[in-house]
């Protein structure tokens, strides 16, 4: 069984979870270029490799960031929003 | 003043099995499943308490509102409350709360006549409310969630994945033993009851009326 640790309700089982994707920084829509925004709305980064991921624990609704190893299939940590010190 | 205006979310997974209808606080309700309820109730019983009035709460200022209405509050996040008059305060999250009645009780239904105050937003809630007692349910929720129920210290409450659907559970001491409350969402309640009246019915119990 693949555990995921949740922030705040602790770990278990990855089924109690939904991924979102990864963590995607928004280009300035006005400032940036017509292939930085199309790069941004079109493509995706497949690139296994440590990627910081939107993961929710569905029974609590807790949405949180996971880093993963996805080479690896390895968490490093996982942190809630805006507790990434 | 008994009539029926509210319905259970179990209604129609519980209609064929049922022998004896009542009404709880305006609910239609199942009394009795049949004989030897006093026996699954001992080993595993699934009773229904969606009829008990609820009520959520969420916002910045819903502890200091509740408080106000003379509701203690949990210190923590995922722990529960239960007061002199056995109404149970459970906080879901950060700023979330929800208020279950014990039988009989007003307490929710005064709550919802106040306007709520400053960053209080009323969360209506349509719960499939359970409960689930008897000596079997360790092993009920072994067989059912992976979550390990035995690291729990009681009082404790948790959110969790039961047969695939998400719950929140706690766990009560009463006088026959540690008792397990569950909710869900009402429109999965039908799913998660029949499932579990299934699995209890291999280790002795299954479905309890209110008057077991």
């Amino acid at each position: 069984m693949k555990l995921m640790t949740c922030p705040v309700n602790g770990t278990r089982p990855v089924s109690e979870f939904v991924y979102w994707g990864e963590i995607r920084p928004m280009p300035d829509p006005d400032a940036c270029s017509d292939d930085e925004w199309a790069a941004y709305v079109f493509n995706r980064n497949g690139a296994p490799g440590v990627k910081k991921e939107w993961w929710c624990h569905t029974p609590s609704n807790t949405w949180f960031i996971a880093e993963r190893d996805t080479e690896k299939d390895f968490v490093l940590r996982t942190y809630l929003y805006g507790d990434d010190r | 003043m008994n009539a029926v205006l509210r319905i259970s979310p179990l209604f129609d997974v519980q209609a064929p099995l049922a022998r004896d209808w009542t009404t709880r606080e305006r609910m239609q309700v199942v009394a009795r499943f049949g004989a030897d309820e006093a026996a699954r109730r001992a080993n595993a019983g699934i009773g229904d308490r969606s009829f008990l009035q609820r009520a959520g709460v969420k916002g910045a200022g819903a502890a200091a509102w509740l408080n106000a209405q003379g509701i203690d509050t949990p210190a923590q996040p995922n722990s529960f409350l239960q007061l002199a008059d056995g109404t149970l305060v459970a906080r879901l999250g950060l700023t979330e709360y929800l208020i279950e009645d014990a039988p009989g009780g007003t307490r929710t239904a005064a709550l919802m006549a106040q306007p709520p105050g400053e960053r209080v937003y009323p969360v209506p809630r349509f719960d499939a409310a359970l409960e689930l007692t008897g000596t079997q349910i360790p092993e009920l929720l072994r067989q059912t969630c992976a979550f390990d129920f035995s690291t729990l210290a009681a009082p404790a409450l948790v959110m969790t994945s039961m047969v695939g659907v998400g719950v929140t559970a706690l766990t009560l001491d009463s006088a026959e033993g540690p008792v397990v409350r569950l909710w869900c969402d009402g429109t999965w309640g039908g799913y998660l009851w029949l499932t579990l009246v299934e699995v209890a019915g291999d280790l002795g119990g299954g479905a309890v009326g209110v008057e077991a």
